[in-house]
């Protein structure tokens, strides 16, 4: 079952281009990272995924063909936007209990461990709770309503690094209870590494990457040689990003096939997520997709250097 | 990365200049400004509009000499374009509605939204302290208001200044110290105004949250309008009417026996008849009635229902009888008034209150907003 | 808990399956939203009136006739518990419509409310509905309560046309119900178009006076084609001096309304202004007679439901508009 699959979906407001013709297809069963600057369009492409906006042109679908926003997508799909929003006038009990009344699925006794187990008093008002709380609160909400998936975005935005280490805590136990699918957008790369398994690279409104972790790491190493003109065979090679440091030139190739020999002159190493998001990054017109009915495949057909 | 230091110039240190937060505050407030220029300019253009009318009908009205010569045109024109019990007070109440408006929509939510969408913390992070920026504010948006108001005021005298003549001397038609009209010239409308913008701000800033600041600004501009006025023109419990009462001038009331204004409905037509136009000179106000007996000392409200009941029928059958009768036990009638010619000192009077409640508030509002908690 | 058994759903039942497209989130559970959510603004706006309600309840009216100088602390309370009457639909529009929608808007709480089991058109219905009929319902009690308060005092002996004035016919039981519905359904609309709180108050606030003005100084007027008779027993003193004792008192219901008067030919046509100018003589000689156009008092009770009948219809109709609203729109 695909978790998410779009096909040349682009959202337009007034002028500007949020998001342009992106063509994606998440299979289920992930934990999918959505790494972007601020204004790449993630929000956007979530917001289009739970519902709240509608497409410019293009299709989306979740959870196996579900129109987002339909009565079965919201009530498989968990969602919680940026900043968490809550009513901060209610008490916490009663915010659980109103989000309880708003859904056909609800797991009381969950939610109410789960914030007994995080120190939140029931009867404290949601404005007067700190930021970490306010965030775990509406992970519960969103949890207690036993989704197949949850969508979050920006979670961490906000949070200190305590609390950012207690909602990735959390959200991992719950992943690993109910085997539940996330996807959560994050500009925070190093945090990536530990937990997520699917990325999803948006810039400027375009896809720019989307694989496998695992896939795309297979696919990806540093090359470490020396400076000035060195010929690389670019059929087989593709030069992601190249920085000069002194004497030495530090490359991140992309490699159509594995286990390639390494040109001569040059030691490979392996890349970090890290060093392949802010490679890509920095050159928004590098990227490789997978097609709409492909996994992640190491320079696949669309393809671009 | 080479650090490069730049040392701060002399221009830095100093804090912005007050244009500066000026224009900064037209930015922010915008539409608001706007959209209140927009209901001012409306009101005025309504104002104008049947102000035209009204002179226009007034000027014919003096053409025809109509106080004297009572044509039959004077008729049509006394109940249409210059109706003074509907149109006028239509008018009146109409404007009045405007200070209400400025505390509520200008006022409450100028610090609560702040407070209430977070953005005071970034009002917070500013070089200009909280207090400086929010006295700025009060100042730009209260001149905007002061000066918008006080044209508005100036139309409203000038469009119902023909009512006020062709009242002269008569008890019908408008007098300027109606409550209505009292508090809606050029002078009161601006204090009015900043007065509710005050008491709105001050709402926004102890109560952080918009909805509650707003019905709280509403109560209070409303608390501040019945306390200042009462609900009637005789009412002793507003501050106006007690401020009315501040060395009233005296004189005895007449034609009638029983003054102008007591008379009970089944007392024959030629004790009533007399009674209609009040004596005080054109232009003044009634403050107070009463009966004084013997010695002139004035009479207990007991002792004027005793007096009433025990009329015989007989006497009130003539109007000579009624007279000495009332002679007979040396009862007056009195009445206390304020003269025209005060009329200017009272609006500055009440003016002068008013806007030092509007500005305590505003103080009040600067100081607790900028207080750390 | 393992991921294979299945989660409990509400009082642990079992889910429903996944295919299921009927399920809905139940009325009541909703109308527990609404309450918890409303129950502080509802509670301050019905507090204004409340307050009129007990005063009425507790002092008597002025007697009809008595006037400033009898007792002027009953007329002016008259006067208040209007005004406080009058005061409860605008209110009613700019606490409980405007905010409705317009506030979760701002402070992004739309976004939650929007993505949980109970789709946009129940969640607005829920809220705008259950909150309209208490407050209609309320108004007509309150309406019934003025006009017993009055009719207590004697003013249901009122001079001719008393009853239609403005201030007084739009707080009969059911033309109150109505303004205050509409006032709400006012707000609500604004507050979804213009999604932010104080603007769509201010615009709320404007349209609702320009509706209510346009009402009591014309439309009311003409719900039905006005009538035009002769003034009994009128004298005509001169052209622009006429009087006439309009006795419809006798019953306890109201006078006519009279829209105008003038004088005219028997035959109904008005006379000239040039025509105007002649004598008393003149006028009795030729049989003239002062004309008036108005509204009967039999239709007091038909103009009542008119007015009720189209102020619910358009609520209706701006409640559905912003359904059609926010459907379409993002949050």
């Amino acid at each position: 079952m695909k978790l998410m699959e779009t096909s040349g979906l682009t959202k337009r407001f007034r002028r500007t281009w949020a998001l342009r013709d992106c063509t994606l297809a998440i299979p289920a069963g992930h934990v999918v990272a959505l790494v972007g600057p601020n204004g790449a369009g993630k929000t956007t492409l979530l917001n289009l995924a739970v519902g709240l906006l509608r497409p410019t042109f293009g299709r989306i679908s979740v959870l196996g063909g579900e129109k987002p926003g339909s009565v079965a997508a919201r009530r498989r799909v968990g969602f919680v936007a940026q900043d968490a929003p809550l009513y901060g006038h209610l008490p916490a009990g009663d915010m659980l209990h109103l989000a309880r009344n708003l859904n056909l699925t609800w797991d009381e006794e969950r939610a109410r461990d789960r914030l007994a187990d995080l120190g939140i008093p029931l009867a404290r008002k949601v404005r007067q709770l700190s930021g970490g709380q306010r965030a775990q609160l509406a992970l519960t909400v969103a949890l207690a309503k036993r989704p197949e998936v949850l969508i979050l975005d920006e979670p961490l935005a906000s949070l200190d690094p305590l609390a950012r280490h207690d909602f990735m805590g959390s959200l991992m136990a719950a992943v690993a209870e109910d085997g539940l699918s996330v996807v959560f957008s994050s500009h925070v790369v190093s945090e990536l590494e530990r937990i997520a398994d699917y990325l999803v690279v948006l810039n400027e409104g375009r896809l720019q990457l989307a694989g496998e972790v695992d896939v795309l790491l297979g696919a990806h190493h540093i090359l470490t040689g020396p400076g000035g003109e060195m010929a690389l065979d670019s059929k087989r090679i593709a030069v992601v990003q190249a920085t000069q440091a002194g004497a030495q030139a530090h490359l991140l190739v992309r490699t159509s096939a594995a286990d390639q020999p390494d040109p001569p002159g040059w030691l490979s190493s392996p890349a970090t997520l890290e060093d392949l998001v802010l490679a890509y990054l920095r050159d928004p017109k590098a990227s490789v997709l997978p097609g709409p009915d492909l996994t992640a495949a190491a320079g696949g057909q669309a393809a671009r250097a | 990365m080479t650090g490069v230091t730049s040392v701060p110039t002399e221009q830095d240190a100093r804090s912005p200049s007050r244009a500066g937060l000026a224009l900064a505050t037209w930015r922010q407030h915008r539409t608001a400004i706007a959209g209140l220029l927009i209901v001012f300019a409306a009101v005025a253009i309504g104002l104008i509009v049947t102000g035209i009318q009204t002179h226009r009908a007034y000027a014919i009205y003096n053409q025809h000499h109509c106080i004297v010569t009572r044509l039959p045109m004077c008729h049509q024109i006394v109940i249409g374009p210059m109706n003074a019990s509907s149109w006028a007070l239509g008018k009146l109440t109409g404007a009045a509605v405007l200070p209400v408006l400025a505390g509520i929509f200008i006022g409450a939510p100028l610090m609560a939204r702040e407070f209430e969408t977070g953005a005071f913390r970034f009002s917070l992070a500013q070089g200009v302290s909280i207090r400086r920026q929010l006295a700025c504010k009060l100042l730009v948006l209260g001149t905007v208001l002061a000066v918008a108001s006080a044209a508005v005021g100036a139309l409203i005298m000038w469009d119902v200044s023909p009512y006020e003549h062709i009242a002269v001397g008569r008890y019908s038609g408008l007098s300027y110290w109606w409550p209505a009209y009292f508090n809606n010239t050029v002078l009161m409308l601006p204090v009015w105004v900043l007065l509710d913008f005050g008491l709105g701000v001050l709402a926004g800033v102890v109560i952080k949250r918009l909805l509650p600041a707003v019905a709280a600004a509403l109560v209070a501009a409303a608390a501040a309008a019945a306390g200042t006025t009462g609900y009637a023109t005789s009412s002793p419990t507003g501050l106006y009417s007690n401020l009315l009462r501040v060395s009233a001038m005296t004189m005895r009331d007449g034609p009638s026996p029983f003054g102008h204004t007591t008379y009970n409905a089944s007392w024959p037509q030629a004790v009533i008849g007399t009674a209609s136009y009040p004596p005080y000179p054109p232009g003044s106000v009634q403050v107070t009635s009463w009966f004084a007996g013997p010695g002139g000392r004035p009479l207990s409200p007991k002792a004027e229902l005793q007096l009433f009941n025990s009329i015989p029928d007989s006497v009130f059958r003539s109007l000579a009888r009624t007279r000495a009768w009332v002679g007979a036990r040396h009862i007056t009638a009195w009445i206390s008034y304020q003269p025209a010619d005060r009329y200017w000192i009272f609006q500055s009077v009440l003016a002068a209150i008013l806007l030092a409640v509007a500005a305590a508030a505003g103080f009040a509002a600067v100081w607790l907003a900028g207080r750390r908690r | 808990m393992t991921a294979s058994a299945p989660p409990a759903g509400l009082r642990g039942e079992p889910l429903r399956p996944a295919g299921e497209k009927s399920a809905r989130v139940a009325w009541r559970r909703l109308a527990w939203v609404t309450w918890r959510q409303q129950r502080t603004a509802l509670a301050g706006l019905l507090a204004l009136p409340a307050v009129a309600a007990i005063a009425m309840a507790a002092i008597a009216a002025p007697d009809y006739g008595s006037s400033y100088t009898d007792d002027p602390a009953r007329v002016g309370l008259k006067s208040a518990v209007v005004l406080l009457l009058q005061l409860t639909p605008v209110l009613a529009g700019l606490f409980i419509g405007a905010p409705l929608i317009a506030r979760e808007a701002e402070q992004g709480t739309l976004r939650l409310a929007w993505t949980q089991g109970a789709d946009r058109t129940r969640w607005l219905l829920c809220r705008t509905v259950p909150v309209m009929v208490l407050l209609a319902l309320a108004a007509a009690g309150l309406g019934l309560e003025l006009r017993w308060w009055l009719r207590a005092g004697g003013w249901a002996v009122w001079y001719a046309g008393g009853q239609w004035l403005p201030q007084f016919f739009s707080l009969n039981p059911l033309p109150f119900a109505g303004w205050v519905t509409l006032s709400v359904s006012l707000g609500l609309l604004l507050g979804a178009a213009i999604r932010r709180t104080v603007p769509a108050m201010a615009a709320m606030l404007a349209c609702y006076a320009a509706l209510l003005s346009a009402t009591s100084l014309w439309w009311r007027h003409g719900y039905l084609s006005p009538l035009l008779r002769v003034v009994p027993h009128a004298t005509i003193v001169s052209g622009g001096g006429y009087g006439y004792g309009v006795g419809f008192s006798r019953g306890s219901g109201p006078g006519p309304y009279i829209l105008g008067t003038r004088l005219g030919w028997p035959d109904g046509r008005p006379l000239s202004a040039s025509q105007l100018n002649h004598t008393a003589a003149w006028f009795r000689e030729h049989h003239i007679a002062v004309w008036m156009t108005y509204q009967p008092s039999n239709r007091y009770s038909t103009f009542q439901f008119i007015e009720f009948g189209w102020l619910v219809a358009l609520s209706a109709l701006l409640v559905g508009l912003t359904v059609v609203l926010i459907s379409r729109r993002a949050a």
